[in-house]
């Protein structure tokens, strides 16, 4: 309970600040970000009276967070679309990725970690201090390149983007039977009953999704691995040897389940990386979600956009946390009881 | 024992004081906002000659520091930054003509205190009967630290990776030094500056690895070779600047929350708290889309965006250090025998706290360069054309398909650069791992 508390400031505290670094811009620039035709750029004065931009901070303020919470306006993109529809358009490419990857994060972290810490400084041990290694040295993007020049243009297998250019023709068909329903190509051509557009939607997701698990999950396996060497030193372990259990069942049932604590807690860390690597991956493989958007209009320094994936990223990451703090306090007894 | 203090040692230690702050000044002037008179001195190395001063500032002031105090050894410690100092303030006449023998004059005030401080009198004032004494005292006092450090070398004897890891970025730091050498600047396309990749010709379609371009060419004519030797001056002086400048925020505004506590502590780790919870990248995104605009030159831009999202981390670190051993006995003790704040810190706390914080220093001299290219990728680092290994990464992603025949005819477009980056965060992370090993006074006598 107090966490929530904590995280409701915190929160606020985000959405202060973003605004605060917006009021860096001299309002005659920041009234530039609202007109659509360079010939207005003589009215810049008049706009910003007019967007109030001359007010008082906490005028501006209040009107800037009553739009943003009422009428959930993020502001207009370089396209005079409005930020917010844009991004809603984009989530399920994003959604989609992460939907795949985190499961093979958590799979990969907590096996190999496990596997790694009850061997210590075999071979097991010694592949994930590779996997360790490259997950904190080898730059995504570079990596995701390296990649699509392998199994793309090498091979042939594993193609960019959302998905091919049949399925782009049977989709946007003007009598296509083809119909969204949750946004994701995976599952929609399932409810849609098109085993072949499934299939077209794996292929273009292997690749992002294996870099952006392989190098994520490093860190977890790195966690895992302390903590399980942690947990195989402790007294109770010695005891369970003691009385005679295998090795099997005292490296997972005693040792894992203490082990996974510090793995849990590293999680909702992860998804602060989670977010800034699928805004690099989305980009390398140009996916067209949420991250590719920031980016691309980061590019052109396009604001109102990254303004507003910053504040979303925040406010996701700060949730997702209480979620594992909330998780935390539920399995580990000495918290929940404490 | 009352000693009385020379004038003549008070005079020189006040000259040296002003000298060092005189440096200092110049050196962070030049460093930050570039060349002050570009049309009096069109071609000064603006970066050179202000890493020298602040080399010279930073050794004056240590000098200047052992000649106010009256400690025992103040005067051997003074005399072997004087003489350092002088070895450095060389350098410049040396390196860049003899029009800055100016500095000379400067030379000259070192040898006159390095002169006056071999005299026997100034001696006796620092304790030692002869040079012999203070060199015996200086022994015993350094001793048990003597021993430390032969500890710490075995140790980093023992651990191979530690080496691999200091000889990539020895590796690294000699190619920045020796980059003119090892990739000739001065071709016209550069406008005399080093920093610019040069091109030959316009045309899009990299050319492939020849005798005149070792690493061929990319997108625009740019030279990959010059590109990645160059790119590592740029990664060195990202890496440095972005975590040296976190590290000095966070270190001051760590120390004061922690050590005074309250209300103080309280706002500030509000403050942390609320750059933490954006995910730092995304962050450091949103603060160059406003800070280009601002009229910020980019790369500029991009190292401001990644200090203010990296000093919160090192605020907490150290914060929760101090936080361990602020009610230890001995600090309890320094106080109670009257040590100011500054000195409780700076004897006390500081020594018993910082390594966890080095570790990460280290490991963020690689991770910053990941991230502000990571950023370059994105299309928000440095201007084009600039010797930067994440900009040619970013140049290269047209070029990841060749035609069906040869597809992978464009190979040197982006491994070339990406091996480049990937070693060299390797290094930093080999040698800031196998510290961590070492360092920590828990594994330490493992």
């Amino acid at each position: 309970m107090r966490r929530l508390i904590l995280a409701i400031p915190v929160l606020f505290g985000a959405v202060v600040f973003i605004f605060a670094v917006v009021q860096f811009l001299p309002a005659g620039m920041r009234a530039s970000l609202f007109i659509t035709d360079p010939k207005q750029a003589k009215q810049l004065p008049e706009i910003a009276r007019e967007y109030g931009l001359y007010d008082p901070v906490y005028v501006q303020f209040y009107y800037w967070l009553r739009a943003l919470l009422v009428e959930r306006n993020l502001g207009l993109d370089i396209n005079q679309d409005p930020v917010f529809n844009a991004v809603l358009r984009r989530l399920p490419a994003t959604v989609e990725i992460v939907m795949y990857a985190s499961p093979i994060i958590v799979t990969i972290g907590l096996t190999l970690g496990v596997l790694a810490g009850s061997n210590k400084d075999k071979l097991i041990d010694q592949g994930s201090r590779v996997l360790a290694i490259m997950g904190t040295s080898l730059p995504s993007f570079w990596f995701g390149i390296v990649l699509l020049s392998i199994f793309y243009a090498g091979l042939g297998w594993f193609p960019p983007q959302r998905y091919g250019q049949e399925v782009l023709n049977y989709i946007s068909a003007p009598n296509t039977t083809w119909q969204w329903h949750t946004g994701l190509v995976t599952i929609d051509s399932l409810i849609n009953g098109e085993f072949w557009i499934f299939l077209d939607g794996v292929r273009h997701l292997v690749l992002p999704v294996t870099v952006l698990s392989l190098l994520n999950s490093a860190v977890m396996v790195r966690v895992t691995r302390s903590s399980m060497l942690e947990a195989l030193g402790k007294d109770y372990i010695t005891a369970a040897k003691a009385k005679g259990l295998s090795r099997k069942e005292v490296v997972y049932k005693h040792a894992r389940r203490n082990a996974m604590i510090p793995a849990i807690t590293i999680s909702g860390l992860m998804v602060a990386s989670l977010l800034t690597g699928v805004t690099i991956t989305e980009t390398v493989f140009s996916m067209g979600g949420i991250g590719q958007y920031a980016a691309q209009s980061a590019a052109i320094l396009d604001i109102p956009p990254v303004i507003g994936y910053a504040l979303m990223s925040a406010v996701v990451f700060v949730i997702s946390n209480l979620i594992v703090d909330v998780l935390y306090a539920y399995i580990d007894p000495r918290i929940r009881l404490g | 024992m009352v000693r009385e203090r020379p004038l003549t040692l008070t005079f020189f230690a006040v000259v040296e004081t002003i000298l060092a702050i005189v440096e200092l000044n110049i050196g962070t002037l030049l460093l930050t906002i570039g060349n002050p008179l570009p049309t009096a001195f069109p071609n000064l190395n603006v970066f050179l000659i202000g890493i020298i001063l602040l080399a010279t500032g930073i050794l004056a002031l240590l000098t200047a520091y052992y000649l106010w105090s009256n400690e025992a050894l103040g005067w051997v410690l003074a005399s072997v930054f004087l003489a350092t100092d002088a070895i450095t303030r060389i350098l410049l006449p040396i390196m860049l003509g003899m029009q800055w023998i100016i500095f000379a004059v400067f030379l000259e005030v070192d040898i006159a205190i390095l002169y006056y401080l071999t005299r026997p009198s100034i001696m006796t004032f620092f304790g030692g009967e002869d040079i012999r004494g203070v060199l015996q005292k200086l022994k015993i006092e350094m001793e048990p630290r003597m021993k430390e450090l032969r500890f710490t070398m075995k140790l980093v004897r023992k651990t191979p990776l530690s080496i691999i890891g200091a000889s990539i970025v020895m590796f690294y730091v000699s190619m920045a030094v020796f980059a003119p050498f090892l990739a000739a600047p001065g071709h016209i396309s550069q406008g005399g500056n080093p920093e610019m990749m040069p091109k030959e010709g316009a045309s899009l379609i990299p050319r492939a690895p020849s005798p005149a371009h070792p690493f061929g060419t990319m997108q625009g004519q740019y030279d990959i070779y010059y590109g990645c030797i160059w790119g590592a001056r740029s990664a060195l002086r990202i890496g440095l600047y972005v975590a040296g400048g976190s590290l000095l925020i966070g270190l001051a505004i760590g120390i004061v929350a922690a050590y005074y506590g309250g209300w103080l502590d309280e706002v500030l780790m509000r403050f942390t708290d609320i750059i933490l919870a954006f995910p730092g990248l995304i962050l450091c995104m949103a603060l160059v889309v406003v800070l280009v605009p601002m009229g910020i030159e980019r790369l500029d831009a991009v190292m401001i965006a990644l200090v203010i999202v990296g000093w919160p981390g090192y605020s907490r670190l150290i914060r929760g250090e101090i936080l361990r051993i602020k009610n230890e006995d001995y600090v309890e003790a320094a106080k109670s025998v009257g040590c100011s704040d500054l000195r409780v810190i700076r004897s006390h706390i500081l020594p018993n706290s910082i390594y966890p914080v080095l570790i990460v220093f280290t490991l963020d001299l690689g991770t910053v360069v990941l991230a502000a290219a990571a950023l370059s990728f994105l299309g928000l680092g440095a201007s084009p054309g600039y010797a930067d290994w994440g900009q040619i990464i970013a140049l290269s992603l047209n070029w990841i398909y060749g035609p069906p025949s040869n597809p992978f005819q464009y190979w040197y477009t982006f491994i070339m650069p990406g091996i480049f980056i990937s070693l060299f965060v390797l290094g930093w992370n080999l040698l800031g791992d196998a510290l961590r090993d070492i360092l920590d006074p828990t594994l330490r006598r493992k």
